[in-house]
């Protein structure tokens, strides 16, 4: 019974059908319920008058508590101040679009607007004293945790246009900052072909190097370049490489001595450094399809590390427990770019396993079925999936990113 | 303070305000389990997607009283796939006509079932339509799926105490009648076989 599929097309078909069925027709809001047929005539004017009367005593004690004692500081940080401060580790620009800016103490729900251009947001909390905080969305989980002065917690998520809830769950004493903007879009242009030597010079742009920014090898085609011979200057023990180009373009890598990435995006949010072994690399660009890229290497910045969000993504493992694994028939990698290729036929179908990193989601297509339409690729997701079929005969695949992505994809022989 | 998502209940709490793409990403994640499960219970794959189908179909038309149990939809579409599957299709006669207007492969020849997989799928499904639909769904989350008595119990919507005695006698009844040692039987716990309360006319 093991080695029987669910139908690729039935299971793509469902899938459609599950996503327009929620699209469609949304959770129905709460039927509203008017006072009046709530309560009796009588019972509402008690509740009014007492109402009243609690606002009324509650004022008056307010006023002679603030009266009689000073003004407390504020125990919370104004996240707002943190995300447009260049200085602070939280900065995300100095300008951002804020959905929701509001403070208080003790549990509370607030209703935001999401514009239609929105499709992710940026959540942050910040509560003091320590205690135990939890976000609901619409009445649905989204974050729990402790509450910490140093460190808020921030988070993005995708989320559709128009009006939502969140309901902050703190203690009674538990005093709270909440900011909501809209999630920045990724340092991607979307214009002409940016020189990468311009924008790493750009201080306006957070991925802008502030030191030595001397070019090493820079170079710039449309099709493969020659291999390039290039000296090292004294001092310069360490090197940044940028690849920049359009992210549709076809398969494209830049081979540094030996070091090899493939992938580009028309930005320099995606680099990757490496310390050569002697005083002299070489250089080269490889693209496939005839389409205009731009390589660039500068030193890397004193003391720079590889960044995780820099650094080569692994391929998914395809190794049993005990050691074997399945027929490998792919395993491609990019940043932002599209790969396609061919698959040879196999007898039980195929296993496609995927890593990834960044905003946005990969679509893989090959003859047997599409996966990973609408699947978010969280900072570090993964997914595997057979898609079986049965016997399929030799096709082509493509592997396409959409959005700000890393990715590895290994394919195997499901047989 | 580096906040952590749980990202099923983000999934679901998305898809139940209208967002296609969360619930499709819900099918993503749950489909291949669901269908193995379903696969266990009914004659064909054919059948078995049909009720993988109605189970993700239903989870929808009940969204409002669904239970996350360990923040997944999963177990609540194991136990409805065990209600449909042992039901004998009734309950897949309300979504019929959607399932059927759905596409499927024309050249997939289900692969034969070897003897021993039909003989292991009639012991199963006759051993589920003998208990009652709680007692069956309970039984086959904790011994075929691996969940606990308690994450059974929550999906199923019973206390743990509950559950962990339905669960003894289930497996009691199911010895009885059939005669025969059948793994599913043994209970996965071995404090279950000290437990007093699971002896023999402790209260329910």
């Amino acid at each position: 019974m093991t080695t029987r599929q669910f139908d690729p097309v039935f299971s793509a078909a469902l899938r459609n059908e599950l996503e327009a069925l929620a699209d469609v027709e949304p959770a129905p809001a709460r039927p509203h319920r008017p006072v009046r047929t709530a309560l009796g005539k009588p019972q509402l004017w008690v509740s009014l008058v007492t109402a009243i009367a609690l606002a009324v005593v509650t004022v008056g004690v307010l006023r002679l508590t603030h009266e009689s004692e000073p003004a407390e500081e504020s125990r919370v940080i104004p996240p707002l101040s943190r995300v447009t401060d260049p200085a602070n580790p939280n900065y995300v620009a100095r300008s951002v679009q804020t959905l929701l800016t509001v403070r208080g103490t003790g549990p509370g729900t607030h209703a935001f607007d999401v514009p239609a251009s929105v499709s992710g947001m940026q959540v942050y909390l910040d509560c003091a004293p320590d205690g135990h905080y939890s976000l609901e969305l619409d009445s649905g989980g989204l974050s729990s945790g402790g509450c910490d002065r140093d460190v808020s917690g921030n988070f993005g998520i995708p989320v559709t246009a128009g009006t939502h809830e969140i309901t902050v769950s703190v203690p009674k004493a538990t005093e709270w900052a909440l900011l909501i903007i809209a999630k920045p879009a990724p340092t991607v242009s979307t214009g002409p072909l940016l020189d990468p030597l311009a924008a790493v010079r750009d201080l306006r742009n957070p991925d802008a190097l502030t030191g030595d920014t001397t070019p090493v090898y820079r170079a710039s085609g449309e099709r493969t370049s020659a291999v390039e011979t290039v000296p090292i200057p004294d001092g310069v023990v360490r090197l940044r490489v940028y690849l920049v180009c359009k992210p549709s373009a076809a398969a494209i890598r830049v081979n540094v001595d030996g070091h090899v990435v493939t992938g580009c995006m028309n930005s320099i949010a995606h680099w990757f450094d490496f310390t050569p072994s002697s005083r002299t690399i070489t250089a080269q660009v490889i693209s496939v399809t005839a389409r205009p890229w731009s390589a660039l290497i500068v030193p890397a910045p004193a003391g720079a590390k590889d960044s995780p969000e820099n650094t080569l993504l692994p391929f998914p493992s395809t190794q049993g427990t005990d050691g074997a694994g399945p027929r490998v028939l792919a395993q491609v990698r990019g940043v932002g770019n599209q790969v396609v290729g061919t698959l040879p036929a196999t007898k039980q179908g195929i296993d496609i396993s995927v890593t990834c990193r960044g905003t946005g989601w990969l679509e893989i297509a090959t003859a047997q079925g599409t996966i990973g339409r609408g699947s978010d690729c969280d900072v570090k997701g993964r997914f595997s999936t057979g898609i079986g079929g049965g016997p399929a005969k030799r096709g082509p695949y493509s592997v396409t990113p959409h959005g700000d992505i890393a990715w590895t994809a290994t394919i195997t022989d499901a047989g | 303070m580096m906040t952590t998502i749980t990202d099923e209940t983000a999934l679901w709490s998305r898809a139940r305000s209208g967002d296609g793409r969360a619930f499709a990403a819900l099918f993503d994640a749950h489909r291949d389990r669901a269908f193995r499960h379903a696969l266990r219970l009914v004659a064909s794959a054919h059948d078995a997607e049909d009720v993988v189908a109605a189970a993700f179909l239903e989870l929808w038309r009940k969204r409002d009283g669904v239970p996350i149990v360990d923040g997944s939809v999963l177990p609540w579409l194991l136990v409805t796939i065990t209600n449909l599957a042992r039901n004998s299709g009734r309950g897949l006669r309300r979504y019929r006509a959607a399932i059927d207007r759905l596409p499927r492969s024309h050249d997939r020849a289900d692969p034969a079932e070897t003897a021993e997989e039909r003989i292991a799928r009639e012991q199963l499904l006759g051993a589920v339509r003998a208990l009652g639909e709680p007692d069956a769904a309970l039984l086959l989350l904790t011994a075929i799926e691996g969940f606990t008595p308690t994450e059974a119990a929550a999906a199923v919507g019973i206390s743990p105490g509950a559950a962990r005695v339905r669960l003894h006698r289930s497996r009691k009844r199911l010895r009885g009648r059939l005669g025969t040692p059948l793994d599913l039987l043994d209970p996965i716990d071995p404090a279950d076989a000290a437990d007093p309360t699971l002896q023999e006319g402790a209260a329910r």
